[in-house]
């Protein structure tokens, strides 16, 4: 939200259940070339969406007065559903959506192998055109929830219980995830409605399987697309076919292992990345009312998440993952939060006739975190796909043992004051000091942070200004600031002891750490119109990190290759801007609401890296220069006054007249050297896009939503790999020309022109493309039957249709450029090998009873 | 529940959730339970700090974090394709192989040798000024320059007195690391043999080193040795330094490294070649075309332990730089070119062959060697094909027509006539150049995988001439004929050690490219 700001850290919102904080778990992100396999869920999946009653987005850094440092990426704020005063009251729900792989690159299918037994296309032209498309490996994926809940309750109590289940299989054969949600919560008041106990708990089960965001190595979709027009498919269908030898089945694979590629069935069915995730949370929040304008609550969470992630490769995988005899892995994650919190608040007011309102909190927590992994994998000994631990080879160097965690606890304390004047005028005023273990050993133990904000409503205040078409205006102005902890243990050097061997770390110690800073300006207004049928929403803001906790690379040179350390500064300004009109146009029974938002955020790295005086050494070193991410002649490259999201590629060799290099054949030449790298572009979008429609009438309803987006680019290496196998379209179409252009001249060179291209990093260049695309994101038709006409005990019947993703209006890249492998910081709008984005349709119905 | 009760309750739960200000056990909290601590390293720390630098002469998978892959874009997609050992067969050809310098890969052996050997024996001088031990610091000096001899022989010009002193640390002229390296050697080889002399029998580090499990007289041998080594390097660079370095090792009471029981090598380890042929892409490298040449040429009974057999039984070797985007036909489970047999290769640094074709150099330039020119080039043939387990030397020895066969390209066009007609026996009445180039064609031969020291050997000497790629990419910056003679700098250090930088591009006497010629690269 509103931009990253972190250069190292973490850059994504913070979930707020019902006023606790979720942990954020620990999950590998695919970097480089090769990963991208066994990947898992986030941890909200642990949420049954039907439990949740709404949601609010807090974009702003202001949100972390209350919430702490990890929300100045902003928080998405979720209230989950109690149990109702009312009777007895039953909720069943039933989607099922049904998805296709939409977006893909454009195959040929007309030239053959080069010769038999290639993997590449570049043969002659087929007699017929190739019967085989890689559209036809993905199978229909299915969603499919049900949920039931149950909410009873009288004034003293109320209960809500809930069960969940979600099943569901992806467009990839043995993709799968199966969740199980269970959720039960209890209010209870007491003392005349001046006590409030309210008690949840829930429990849930995913697991996942052969999650797959990208990458060359165990992900079926390379082999799938570069499948040589005029190979035999159907052969390598029949993926396992018996040794004899080796007494067991062994991959059917007659290719080679060109990119360590593998039959994509073998794949699918013989290499299982098995996720199994238990998560118990138990809250409890006790309220107490002993005046009018006082309210005192204690809340406490416990929140446990056990995850195990298994990796078996049968006998038969490549031997660069797994012995002839196979490969496991089996790694168990714990994360353990604790958190408890006082707060009490103040409501009053003041003066003659009441004309000073007053809202007072004052608040102390504690949050404890604590995550433990502890992993084995390694090469099996001795028996065929015996997936324990005692069948790993322990002599074998690739044997990995690791145990990983951390520790971290926090507490702070806040007050939050606000006072009004005649409902005209509010200001805020928050303070807010944490305490965090992760500066142990430092100069620093706490960080305190402010925020204030100034509104206004206009309306109010400017006599006569207020009538029924111009009813509302409200002006606001805030600051914010936070300061946010380092990771854990940075402050304290250990060494590393990895396979009995003690060795020195690359990054060099700096325990020398100070808080990390946010500081933010908004100014926003909101103006209705048309007794507030229109209604405008408008905001301003910037802010400035600075101080960073980031990881610039040290020259090996000086012995290491890295240091944590503070500096830097990563700029965001941007606008927010929400328009709503809401109508029914005097119809009876019917209603229009549409509503667009549209949001611009320009990212700049302000500072690299000054001066930063090297304690060690006595040095003062600066940095102008990190490169943070990319692979494969796409680089992310941070310079001052650079995006954070700015990308640089290889491309073409040229002369200095700028004329493409040739060499004597006339084909032209790669640089894929540093200084041959061009800026591609910015991979954020200038400008998001949204409008959204929904009509209702007469228990009908309607909704569609358009989303856009523009500018920015997207770059695909997955187009680069084809090109150079001769199996995309644009390469058939060269030859069916005959010729390339190479600087303005006709070139027969098709082949060593694409394979130039291709190869190696590849010229990636040629590769990069406007990221602007505008769809139908969203669309949704329903009907509520009057079902209580019919039948008593019926209290609500609804069918709808829903589709996602149903049509793509405007795109220039050969991928849908809103998908991502990756949620971390770096690395983004690179496709390498994605499984193609989905389009799905589907129906719920919802009783009640 | 009463009123009171209640209140007693919140009152309770609110005190003990207002720790804020009590946060004594974050001491505790933001300790790494998963890692040593310092108190608990100590005990143990200098023995791994010395172990580190052994683990990182020459890189390989030790379990620690450096991989096959490290080694394979340090040395064999340089040193040992420039030594002409093995061909890369991946890509479209336009590498390393074709004098096409890929930084990712010519990089890595900086990148390692710095944050790997040199962190760690920054870090144990360190340790060693706070409680000194002469015969500690001895052997750890004679390991660090066993390993970063390697870097100044790959790069020039590169920091050296001055790592660990500052992170921008300047760069040291090649001669001023040769001399200090030398010195180093000199100093070491003296405190060991003292060492040595006061306490008989007894072993420093036994349970930390890797090679010699701790005996101080093998240190000195080898020490010895290495101090030959890096003589015969400056010969033509500076002769007198060489004669004097030379002569000491030559006459040095504890002698140098005879039988290839004394070899300096990590045992137990699969060779990170092994990894990179056999499961890299089913061959990432393959035999090289020069090794080809002269394996078969003089017929060679070390040929088949060296190289395994294509499927017609002969060994075919691939040239460096063919531009090519189908590499199916030179992968291993085509069989029409020769794999290294590289679970027979051991993880060497330094060999008794190589310390014989040392003495047999000197003899042939005329210093105190102790013995002639002959006998040392045929005790260092012998001393291969022991290694080897390869029988009939002494026929091998009395070859005198065979000379290396002209390469063909089993696979493509990419034939090349012979590369040299040096036989094998050893004949006095050649000249001095012949017997030079016979004696550094058999060490190139015997040191084998050890690219490092084959490739700076070549440039040293310009021998064993070399097949010269299939093509040059380097756009004539690198002369075909004279192949690569040094790695540009990373490119990283433009902007991590731009000032650094800037003192090693004054000292390197020419471009930034692969085609300038090193310090020590005067013949």
């Amino acid at each position: 939200m509103r931009g990253t700001k972190s250069l190292s850290n973490n850059n994504n919102a913070l979930y707020v259940i019902d006023g606790i904080p979720m942990p954020s778990l620990s999950s590998e992100q695919p970097e480089g070339v090769f990963a991208g396999a066994g990947q898992t869920g986030d941890g909200l999946a642990a949420i049954n969406p039907d439990d949740i009653e709404s949601i609010s987005v807090l974009s702003g850094p202001s949100a972390a007065a209350l919430y702490g440092s990890t929300a100045a990426n902003g928080v998405v704020i979720i209230t989950t559903k109690k149990g109702s005063k009312d009777r007895l009251s039953v909720n069943y729900s039933n989607t099922t959506e049904f998805s296709r792989a939409y977006i893909m690159p454009s195959f040929q299918n007309t030239y053959g192998q080069t010769e038999y037994g290639s993997y590449q296309s570049w043969g002659e032209k087929l007699p017929a055109a190739s019967g085989y498309s890689p559209r036809d490996f993905f199978q229909t994926g299915i969603n499919e929830t049900n949920s039931i809940s149950l909410s009873s309750g009288n004034d003293r109590n109320q209960i809500y219980v809930s069960l969940g289940a979600t099943n569901a299989s992806g467009i990839i054969r043995n993709n799968d995830v199966d969740k199980y949600n269970f959720n039960v919560r209890n209010t209870t008041n007491f003392l005349k409605d001046k006590l409030t106990l309210d008690v949840s708990a829930s429990y849930s089960n995913i697991k996942e399987q052969n999650m797959i965001a990208q990458g060359q190595y165990m992900n079926p979709v390379l082999p799938v697309y570069l499948f040589p027009a005029g190979g035999d498919f159907e052969a390598v269908k029949i993926y396992e076919r018996y040794n004899a030898e080796r007494g067991v089945k062994t991959q059917y694979w007659p290719y080679g292992n060109d990119f360590a590629m593998q039959n994509p069935y073998w794949i699918t069915e013989n290499q299982k990345y098995n996720n199994n995730k238990n998560r118990i949370m138990a809250t409890a929040q006790l309220s107490y009312r002993p005046l009018k304008w006082l309210t005192v609550s204690v809340r406490g969470k416990f929140d446990l998440d056990s995850e195990e992630h298994e990796r078996k490769f049968d006998a038969g995988t490549s031997q660069l993952f797994a012995s002839k005899y196979g490969y496991y892995s089996k790694a168990n994650n714990k994360t353990i939060q604790k958190f408890g919190e006082v707060i009490a608040t103040a409501d009053k007011y003041f003066g003659a006739d009441n004309e000073v309102s007053l809202t007072a909190t004052v608040g102390a927590n504690v949050e404890d975190i604590s995550y433990s992994s502890d992993y084995v994998g390694g090469n099996l000994a001795a028996v065929n796909n015996l997936f324990t631990f005692g069948n790993i080879d322990n002599g074998h160097s690739a044997t990995e043992l690791k145990q990983e965690g951390y520790h971290k606890q926090k507490q702070a304390v806040f007050a939050n004051v606000q006072i009004g004047y005649r409902s005209m005028v509010y200001l805020d005023v928050t303070a807010r000091n944490d305490w965090s273990s992760t500066f142990a050993y430092s100069d620093y133990r706490s960080v305190f942070y402010p925020t204030v904000g100034l509104s206004g409503i206009v309306t109010e205040f400017i006599p006569g200004l207020k009538s029924d078409i111009f009813p509302y205006w409200k002006i606001r102005a805030s600051y914010s600031e936070v300061g946010n902890d380092p990771e854990p243990y940075l402050t304290y050097p250990t060494y590393s002891v990895v396979g009995g061997i003690l060795t020195t770390k690359t990054r060099m110690d700096n325990t020398d750490l100070q808080p990390e800073r946010t500081k933010s300006w908004e100014v926003g207004t909101n103006i209705h119109f048309f007794r507030s049928k229109l209604q405008i929403d408008a905001t301003w803001y910037k802010s400035s990190t600075f101080n960073q906790f980031f990881e610039p690379a040290l020259s090996a040179t000086s012995n290491w290759t890295s240091v944590i350390l503070n500096g830097g500064q990563v700029d965001n300004t941007g606008i927010e801007l929400a328009v709503r009109y809401g109508d029914d146009f005097g119809v009876k029974d019917f209603h229009w609401d549409t509503y667009m938002t549209y949001s611009h955020n320009k990212n700049t790295v302000v500072k690299m890296l000054d001066s930063w005086y090297v304690d060690k050494t006595g040095e003062t070193i600066s940095l102008k220069r990190m490169d943070v991410g990319g692979f494969g002649g796409v680089k992310n490259i941070l310079y001052e006054g650079g995006s954070m999201t700015d990308v640089y590629v290889t491309t073409l060799a040229t002369d200095e007249k700028g004329y493409l290099q040739q060499t004597s054949t006339g084909n032209v030449i790669a640089d894929y050297s540093d200084e041959g790298l061009i800026y591609a572009g910015d991979t954020a979008p200038k400008h998001l896009l949204s409008w959204g429609n929904n009509f209702s009438y007469k228990g009908f309803s309607l909704g569609f939503l358009f989303t856009a987006r523009i500018g920015g680019v997207a770059i695909s290496k997955t187009q680069a790999v084809m090109d150079y196998y001769g199996i995309s379209q644009a390469t058939a179409d060269a030859r069916d020309r005959g010729y390339v252009m190479i600087n303005g001249m006709k070139s027969p060179n098709v082949k060593e022109y694409y394979q130039v291209l291709g190869a190696n990093d590849g010229v990636m260049s040629q590769y990069v493309y406007d990221a602007t695309n505008i769809r139908l994101g969203e669309l949704s038709l329903g009907y509520d039957f009057p079902v209580q006409k019919w039948c008593s005990w019926l209290k609500g019947l609804n069918v709808s249709f829903v589709g996602h993703n149903l049509l793509m209006i405007y795109k220039k890249a050969p991928f849908d450029p809103e998908m991502t492998a990756s949620t971390g910081t770096y690395n983004q709008g690179i496709d390498y090998f994605m499984q193609p984005s989905l389009r799905s349709l589907g129906f719920s119905v919802k009783i009640k009873l | 529940m009463k009123i009171n009760n209640i209140i007693k309750l919140m009152a309770v739960t609110s005190s003990v959730a207002f720790l804020a200000g009590c946060v004594k056990n974050f001491d505790e909290y933001n300790i790494n339970g998963n890692e040593a601590t310092p108190e608990q390293a100590a005990p143990v720390l200098s023995g791994s700090l010395f172990q580190q630098i052994q683990r990182t002469v020459i890189l390989y998978r030790d379990g620690t974090g450096t991989l096959d892959s490290d080694y394979q874009v340090s040395y064999n997609l340089c040193a040992d394709t420039w030594a002409g050992y093995t061909a890369p067969t991946l890509g479209d050809g336009r590498n390393n192989g074709s004098f096409y310098i890929n930084d990712s890969w010519s990089r890595s052996l900086w990148v390692n040798k710095y944050s790997k050997s040199m962190n760690a024996y920054s870090m144990l001088s360190a340790l060693m000024e706070a409680a000194p031990n002469p015969a500690i610091v001895a052997m750890a000096d004679i390991m660090k320059v066993t390993s970063m001899h390697q870097v100044t022989d790959y790069y020039g010009p590169v920091p050296y007195s001055k790592v660990g002193t500052s992170v921008t640390p300047d760069y040291d002229s090649q001669e001023d690391i040769y001399r200090q390296m030398l010195a180093e050697l000199d100093d070491a080889i003296e405190v060991l043999k003292g060492y040595s002399a006061a306490n008989p029998s007894a072993r420093i580090f036994e349970d930390y080193d890797l090679v010699y499990s701790g005996d101080p007289v093998m240190w000195v041998k080898f020490a010895n040795t290495l101090r030959l080594r890096l003589a015969m390097r400056v010969v033509y660079a500076d002769p007198q330094l060489a004669r004097e370095e030379a002569e000491k090792s030559l006459s040095d009471s504890f002698g140098l490294i005879e039988s290839n029981s004394e070899n300096a090598v990590i045992s137990g380890v699969v060779h990170p070649i092994y990894e990179i042929n056999v499961n890299f892409n089913d061959a990432d490298t393959q035999i090289g075309a020069s090794m080809d040449c002269y394996l078969n040429g003089y017929n060679d009974p070390r040929k088949f332990l060296i190289a395994k057999a294509a499927r017609d039984g002969n060994l075919h070797g691939v040239r460096n730089g063919i531009h090519n985007t189908n590499w199916t036909p030179y992968k291993n489970t085509a069989g029409n070119v020769s794999a290294p047999n590289a679970a027979a290769y051991s993880l060497e640094w330094i060999n008794a062959a190589e310390c014989y074709f040392l003495r047999a150099e000197a003899a042939l330039r005329g210093w105190n060697a102790g013995g002639t020119a002959r006998d040392f080039y045929e005790a260092g043939v012998k001393a291969s094909f022991d290694e080897w387990g390869a029988a009939g030397a002494d026929a091998y020895l009395g070859n005198s027509s065979s000379v290396p066969a002209a390469f063909v390209d089993a696979v493509g066009n990419a034939s090349a006539s012979a590369p040299s007609s040096i036989t094998v026996a050893y004949n006095d009445s050649d000249d001095f150049e012949t017997n030079l180039e016979r004696i550094m064609t058999q060490k190139w031969i015997a040191v084998f995988p050890n690219g490092c020291e084959a490739w700076a050997e070549y440039r040293r000497t310009r021998y064993p001439r070399l097949i010269t790629p299939a093509n040059n990419d380097s756009n004539g910056v690198v002369d075909t004929d004279l192949q690569i003679r040094r790695v540009p700098y990373p490119i990283s250090e433009q902007a991590e050690n731009a000032k650094g930088l800037a003192t090693g591009l004054s000292m390197l006497g020419g471009p930034d490219h692969a085609g300038t010629k090193l310090w020590w690269d005067k013949k």
